[in-house]
């Protein structure tokens, strides 16, 4: 736990100290005396961290919007309907998601430039998009399976077509799950490095880890610098932060709905 | 009025291991009948029903409903509502809803199906529930939401998959009676899958038992009763179990014998009985068929006594390898150790060929 905990705790610290006394840091004297709060003030001032973290979030939540849309009728379909093929999808999907990101990252960074896509938000919610959707789609295919198939067919015996079951019944009865689901793909897009490294080079399109490592990138590590580092990683690791905190409930439930119906 | 009939339905399930769930079974379900369909588990029951409801599609034969073939027509066009045995109610809607739920997709208006919503509420006793959810009911009260969801479609036929299964043993009782007077009252055909045979006595007009997919007889409860079409359907109806005898029909005197090893047992009269001399046959009879008397020309040593209040039975070896269950009036206290002289009634006795397991009903 405090393995976990610690470096996240030491940025934290970290950032509320003043920015002259950076580098004294001693853990009998961890605690800061005051909370300064200079190293925000300076790193919000002198870069674009408001821009880049605002659009960090728009790319998260248009990756989430769009893994939840395909993601949840196609884990319904697999966990439900019978089809050919059904099997066989259903681990190409899984498999596309245990390919490392950066085998992918050089032939799609081609492909992108040679689109025009490069540089634009469209390109990196696509590209998180394909291996969200594929995590979600396994978390919630986990999900349906635990809802009883008797109150789908209680809803064709009803009278309801596959879309109303799907819109009255399966929809509300998934509301934990899709929370659950669409708090990871946000978190997973919001954290993703490699290709928003690789295909955004604008300043105005930069996501909020890579703006934070453009930023910083061959600054001296002043103690004013390391400071507002520290400031700006806490600053962009807030969102997610809170989301998690929100959301915990609904991803423990998602992950032990899955350990039981497994 | 809805009459369901199936002529040769066999379904399989699996892919290289097939397992064949229900095999070649012809029924006719008359309108306003209370059939059950009764069986151990595993013997194709819940997968007839769920055929008549279009939930599963035949692999061969016909389903009809009211002389329409209904093979690939889907469940939401069949009228045919289904209670399921966890109920399925919809954990997100309140009472009213679900029960309202199928007039909903009918595009029934909203003030007609709140009145029929109540009304059905009313009938069932859920008046004061129709606002809380499935969480908030007991099990009893959920299953009176699952009948209301049904009832308020106004079908002609009902099919119900072991819809007391999850109750207890009073509730249960009670459901049953309710079931009853239901049925009484809609003047419906109900269709009623379990595998308990006191429900399927006391429910219905007409029973088909089944075991392995295959329907082994189908016919009102008395004569189920009296005179079930093979061994496996003797040995399911009646508590205790019927009492098989393996042996030889021998004469001695006017009275037939039934010879096995180290046994021979009374049957009475020869010309009483559907067997003759010198055949092998499994000798039926039920516990509670015996005559206890003092005439009696067969004796049992009591081992075991079950006391049941209305009943008593009493059970011992009739020879080394053959037990035998006998009822017997509760007054006389049995204990063990205690002998008894009884006689047997010939009307009560079924004969069932070794090689078939199938009645025999004259003499061959």
């Amino acid at each position: 736990m405090l393995l976990v905990i610690f470096p996240f705790l030491w940025i934290v610290l970290s950032s509320l100290r003043g920015v002259d006394d950076f580098f004294s840091f001693e853990l009998s004297n961890a605690l800061p005396k005051t909370f300064d709060l200079t190293s925000y003030k300076l790193a919000l001032g002198r870069s674009d961290l408001v821009r880049w973290t605002a659009n960090s979030l728009f790319i998260a939540t248009a990756t989430t919007l769009l893994s939840l849309t395909v993601a949840a009728p196609a884990a319904f379909a697999i966990a439900r309907l019978r089809f050919k093929g059904r099997a066989a999808g259903a681990t190409i999907l899984i498999s596309s998601y245990a390919i490392p990101s950066i085998m992918l990252a050089i032939p799609v960074f081609v492909l992108l430039t040679t689109l025009r896509l490069s540089n634009s938000y469209f390109a990196l919610i696509i590209l998180h998009a394909t291996f969200t959707i594929p995590f979600t789609t396994w978390v919630l295919q986990d999900f349906y399976h635990s809802i009883p198939a008797d109150l789908e067919e209680a809803g064709y015996i009803d009278g309801a077509s596959l879309r109303q079951v799907l819109w009255r019944i399966i929809l509300p009865l998934s509301v934990p799950g899709l929370l659950a689901a669409g708090a990871y793909s946000f978190i997973l897009s919001w954290t993703e490095f490699l290709f928003a490294f690789l295909l955004v080079q604008s300043n105005d399109a930069m996501t909020a880890p890579v703006g934070v490592h453009a930023f910083f990138t061959g600054r001296n590590a002043t103690e004013s610098v390391m400071a507002q580092l520290m400031a700006a990683s806490v600053f962009v690791s807030l969102p997610s932060v809170i989301i998690f905190a929100y959301f915990q409930r609904y991803l423990v439930s998602g992950f032990l709905t899955g350990a039981v119906k497994g | 009025m809805s009459t369901i009939s199936l002529s040769h339905i066999t379904k399989s399930f699996g892919g290289r291991r097939k397992v064949i769930a229900v095999d070649d079974v012809t029924l006719e379900i008359p309108s306003d009948h209370f059939v059950v369909l009764l069986g151990p588990s595993g013997c194709g029951k819940s997968t007839t029903l769920r055929m008549i409801a279009g939930l599963e599609k035949p692999d061969r034969g016909e389903i009809r409903i009211n002389d329409k073939v209904v093979n690939d027509v889907p469940p939401q066009r069949r009228n045919l509502p289904f209670v399921f045995q966890n109920y399925a109610l919809y954990p997100h809607m309140s009472v009213a809803k679900n029960i309202g739920f199928p007039l909903k997709m009918q595009g029934v208006s909203r003030t007609e199906t709140e009145r029929r919503v109540v009304d059905v509420g009313q009938t069932l006793g859920l008046g004061k529930l129709l606002e809380r959810y499935p969480a908030q009911l007991s099990g009893g009260e959920r299953q009176r939401v699952a009948l209301g969801r049904a009832i308020i479609r106004d079908p002609d036929a009902f099919l119900l998959d072991e819809p007391l299964s999850n109750l207890d043993a009073q509730l249960r009782g009670d459901m049953r009676l309710e079931l009853a007077q239901l049925q009484k009252r809609l003047r419906a055909t109900f269709i009623f899958v379990t595998h308990d045979q006191v429900e399927a006595m006391t429910l219905a007009d007409k029973i088909a038992i089944m075991k392995n997919g295959v329907l082994h007889q189908y016919a009102n409860p008395d004569e189920i009763y009296h005179q079930p079409a093979d061994r496996f359907v003797a040995g399911f109806i009646g508590s205790p179990m019927m009492n098989f005898i393996e042996g030889n029909i021998k004469q001695e005197g006017a009275n037939a014998v039934l010879t096995s090893s180290g046994l021979s047992l009374v049957l009475g009269p020869i010309g009483d009985i559907p067997v003759s001399q010198g055949q092998n046959v499994v000798l039926g009879i039920r516990p509670e068929h015996f005559v206890i008397s003092q005439d009696g020309s067969n004796e049992l040593t009591v081992e075991i006594v079950e006391t049941l209040g209305s009943q008593t039975f009493v059970y011992g070896n009739l020879a080394a390898s053959q037990r035998l269950g006998i009822g017997v009036d509760p007054e006389l206290s049995p204990v063990a150790g205690d002998c008894f002289k009884f006689g047997i009634n010939p009307q009560s006795l079924h004969f069932f060929s070794i090689e078939t397991g199938k009645r025999i009903t004259i003499h061959p």
